[in-house]
Formats: structure tokens, sequence, C-alpha cells
């Protein structure tokens, strides 16, 4: 995909290369930019994983995603002259990133609140809604999320940074701390589990 | 119309292998080809893939860049490596300085070591005891050198016995007699010496070693056999003493000297003299006097008044 995009600072010809980012050459060239205070490159970034950082986020914060997804931009920007690697490392590093964020924003919550707050995610979704649309073959993205929400916390956690993030079983059992193993044995119920629910809803 | 129990049919196993459960997270399985039961699977993790969520427009993206190399230029330190590394240098070197200078203070360091720096702090003003407590801050004599404790004394040259047992090498002279000694010695801080003292109250003690002179010069009467005293001999010392000399000839003296330095002297008749000098500004100092052996290399003085037995003088 090109964009040609008219931006202040933004050199079009860098911002051509979304999509192609994953490629090693590709990544070398504009993470290479980048550490450089690239305004153009560090666009090039920003654009190409925002979309599925905000989606991981705001499947776990709704309220919280755009902020969570601020606080970790400006976090690579702060370590990205440190990092070395290619396109998986960064992702890895950057959902890492965000995951803390996220953590910690939690925390935030749980010291801060002082009565029962109701779940954001059931609050914003719409069981009817997306059983109806799942039943004809149609279901967006914000109840396929919503869906896997359902998932036990931990299945959740592991569907978002596969699906999602894009991640491999080894870089999410690496953010978790876990096994790769341990991770293929989660990933495999979470999948029996939405069948089973999937299941429910089609009867 | 059926019966509602025919609606119940029972759930299908759902069956799942960890490897394809894997390519159906990477995306790599479409729906069609799916294991039954996982049709809607895939197309749920499909659609939750999707981007259409979210839609960046260039003025987000470009403020976001902005406000990211914005970061980056904030913590980037101006002057590049080389002042980092020199900052970080600076930090560790007061750091080691700080801790040293900490334990210095408490006098936790080993003794050299807390001598050096001592003397290093000394230079700037701040007073440290070195190894052995003592402060360079302590009174100096006229050189300037640093006075240590006192070199011992030689032994006090005693007063010996008057009289007809009188023998051997050495003449005692009264009954009794009280020695009092006196040792100017200069001297470094440190220091052992080996003293040389006549019996005849007139010790002379220092170590070879030492720069400092001492000298004991007793005013006893006492012949004795010349003996010898050791001590430490660490500075300008001063002591007063008193002793008795045995009526065999030889000087048993005790000294105790107050002064300048510290140390203990202490004369026994058998005119072996020890002194120790601990380093303190002020103590006491005690030697024995032996039949003289030994070095002199200090110039110190004793008075002494000893007393002795009946004398029986011997050499």
């Amino acid at each position: 995909m090109i964009r040609h995009i008219v931006t202040p600072g933004l050199d079009i010809a860098v911002a051509g290369k979304l999509n192609e980012i994953v490629e090693p050459r590709v990544f070398d060239e504009v993470l290479s930019s980048a550490r450089t205070g690239d305004v153009a490159a560090l666009g090039e970034m920003y654009r190409f994983y925002q979309p599925s950082l905000v989606r991981y986020l705001r499947a776990n914060a709704p309220d919280a995603a755009d902020d969570l997804a601020s606080e970790t931009w400006l976090d690579v920007a702060g370590g990205l002259e440190r990092f070395s690697g290619g396109e998986p490392d960064f992702r890895r590093w950057l959902f890492t990133i965000a995951r803390r964020r996220l953590l910690d924003d939690r925390r935030r919550i749980i010291r801060r609140r002082t009565d029962p707050a109701a779940d954001d995610r059931l609050e914003r979704s719409d069981p009817a809604a997306d059983t109806q649309a799942e039943a004809l073959g149609r279901i967006d993205s914000a109840a396929a999320l919503r869906r896997i929400m359902e998932l036990s916390p931990e299945q959740a956690e592991v569907v978002l940074l596969r699906v999602v993030g894009g991640l491999s079983a080894e870089d999410v059992a690496s953010i978790l701390g876990k096994t790769p193993g341990n991770i293929r044995v989660i990933q495999h119920r979470a999948l029996t589990q939405l069948a089973r629910q999937t299941e429910r809803v089609e009867q | 119309m059926s019966d509602w129990h025919d609606n119940e049919r029972p759930m299908p196993p759902i069956e799942l292998d960890l490897d394809t459960a894997d390519r159906i997270l990477s995306g790599s399985v479409e729906a069609a080809d799916a294991p039954p039961g996982f049709e809607s699977v895939v197309r749920l993790l499909q659609a939750a893939a999707t981007d259409e969520l979210l839609e960046i427009n260039g003025f987000d993206e470009w403020r976001a860049a902005t406000a990211m190399a914005a970061a980056m230029e904030t913590r980037r330190p101006t002057g590049g490596r080389f002042r980092r590394r020199t900052a970080l240098a600076l930090v560790c070197a007061v750091t080691v300085f700080t801790a040293t200078a900490g334990l210095a203070v408490a006098g936790a360091l080993p003794g050299p070591a807390q001598d050096v720096v001592s003397k290093a702090l000394h230079q700037v003003g701040v007073s440290v005891p070195d190894s052995s407590g003592h402060s360079p801050d302590d009174p100096r004599p006229a050189d300037g050198r640093p006075r240590g404790s006192q070199g011992s004394t030689g032994s006090q040259g005693a007063k010996g016995s008057k009289g007809k047992h009188a023998g051997g090498t050495g003449k005692s002279h009264g009954d009794q007699g009280t020695a009092s000694g006196k040792t100017n010695g200069h001297g470094k801080g440190t220091g052992t010496g080996g003293g040389q003292t006549t019996g005849g109250g007139q010790a002379t003690g220092g170590d070879p070693t030492d720069p400092g002179n001492r000298k004991a010069l007793g005013k006893g009467k006492t012949h004795t056999p010349p003996g010898s005293g050791q001590g430490n001999n660490n500075g300008t010392g001063q002591a007063n003493g008193h002793g008795q000399a045995s009526g065999n000839g030889q000087a048993n003296g005790n000294g105790n000297g107050n002064g300048n330095g510290n140390g203990q002297a202490g004369g026994n008749g058998n005119g072996i003299g020890n002194g120790n000098g601990n380093g303190q500004p002020k103590g006491n100092a005690g030697g024995t006097a032996t039949p003289a052996q030994g070095n002199e290399n200090g110039n110190g003085k004793a008075q002494g008044n000893g007393a002795t037995p009946p004398a029986q003088l011997t050499g």
C-alpha cells in the first residue's frame, strides 16, 4: 500500500513504505532514521504499529487506551536509541511496553478505586447484537474483541497478543514470562472455549 | 411438531491439536480450511485482527511523531557520549571518594590506607584520625613534624645504693633514690627503637631506623652496668620517672613519664629497658635497662631518681 500523506515534516518517500516495514531491510532503514529523531521515520513506525497497539489496549482498557498508547510511544522514543534487533523484536518490545503501561494503569485504578466500578468491557458490549451478527456470519472487530475478552484473563491475553499483536507463541511466552509450550496449551484451550461459545450462539 | 427433546442434540466433541491451534492464531488457516467447529472461530479472530477500529489520519501521525522526536531530543544528552562517560566517571569518582572518606572518618580503613587518607584529608583541613587513632591536628613540635607518641625513655638512671656492696662495674649511691627521666626526642609518628642506657642514669634510646633522636639522661648517681632500652619512639616525648635500683648494681627503675609523647619507660634493675609508644600525644613511658646494648639514635634526656637496696653491683 502506498500512501501519500501531506503532513508537515513527513517525508512522502519514507511515508510510502507502510506494510513494507516488516521487511528486514526496510525496517532497518526506518529504524536507523527513527533513532536520529527523524519525524518521518517515527511517523512511519507509528502509522504501522499504532492500529494493533490501540486494539490491544482498547480490548483491555477501553477508556484509557489512547493515553496508554501515547505513553507507550513515548517510552519507545526514550528507548529507541538503545534498541537493537529486527522487526519481530521491535514488535515484541512494543507490546511488552504496552502491557507494562496497561498493568500500571490497572494498579492505578485499584489504588484510586473507592467504590465498585462497572466493567467497561461488559458495559460497552451488546450481546444480542453480537449474537445476531455472528449468526449472520458478520462480526465486527469490536464484537470480536469483546468475545475474546470473555475468555479467562490468561487466555484472552494470549489470544490478543497473538492475533492483535501479531506475535509468535515464543514472543508471547517471553512477554508473559511463560514457556512457549505453556502458551500453546493456553491458546489451544482458548480456541476450544471460543468454539464452544460460538456453538452455543449458533444454537 | 416434534418433541422439544428432539432439538437437544449432544454437543459434538471439538478436536483440535496444538499445531492447528497455533496456525489458526497465526492467521494461516482460512475459515474454509478450519477443523469442524472452528470456522466461526477463525472468522472471529480475523475480525479481531482487522484495522477497522482505527483510522489514523496524517495529523495524528505527525503529532505523535513530533512528540516522539521531542522526547528523544530531551533525553539525548548534549555533548554526546563523551560527556556522558565523563559525567559517569565523575559520579563514580565522587562516590568512591565519599565512601572512602566516610570509612576514614569512621576509622574503618586498613591501617596504611587510613594513614594515607588521614594525611590527604588533613591537607584540605579535614581532621581524620590515622591508624593509631591520632589526629593530624594534634600539636606538633617546632620542626613541624608530626608529634607522635613519645619515645620511651631509656631506663632511668637509678640512684643506686651506696655502700660496701657495690661492686662490679658500677657503683651505687644511696639506698634509695628516685629517678625521673625526661626524654626529649624527635621522632616520626611510628617507629620502634632500641635504646641504650647507662646504669649511671643516662639512657639513650632510639631506633636505628628512626630519624628522630632521643637521648635520655638520668641524674641518678647509681652506677649500674650500662643498660639498654627498647621502646617505641614515636616522636617527642617527655618522661619523668622514678624508680629503684637494686643494690647489686642493677638499676631497677620504673619510669612513668608525662610529656608530649606517649609511651612507657620503665627501668628495672636488670638494666633492660623497654618502651612502647602508642602514638598518643600524652602518656607514660616505661622502660627497662639492661647492660647497655643497642643503638642510639635519639636524643633524649632522662632524669631519674632511683632507689636501690644495698648495692650489689654486678657488671
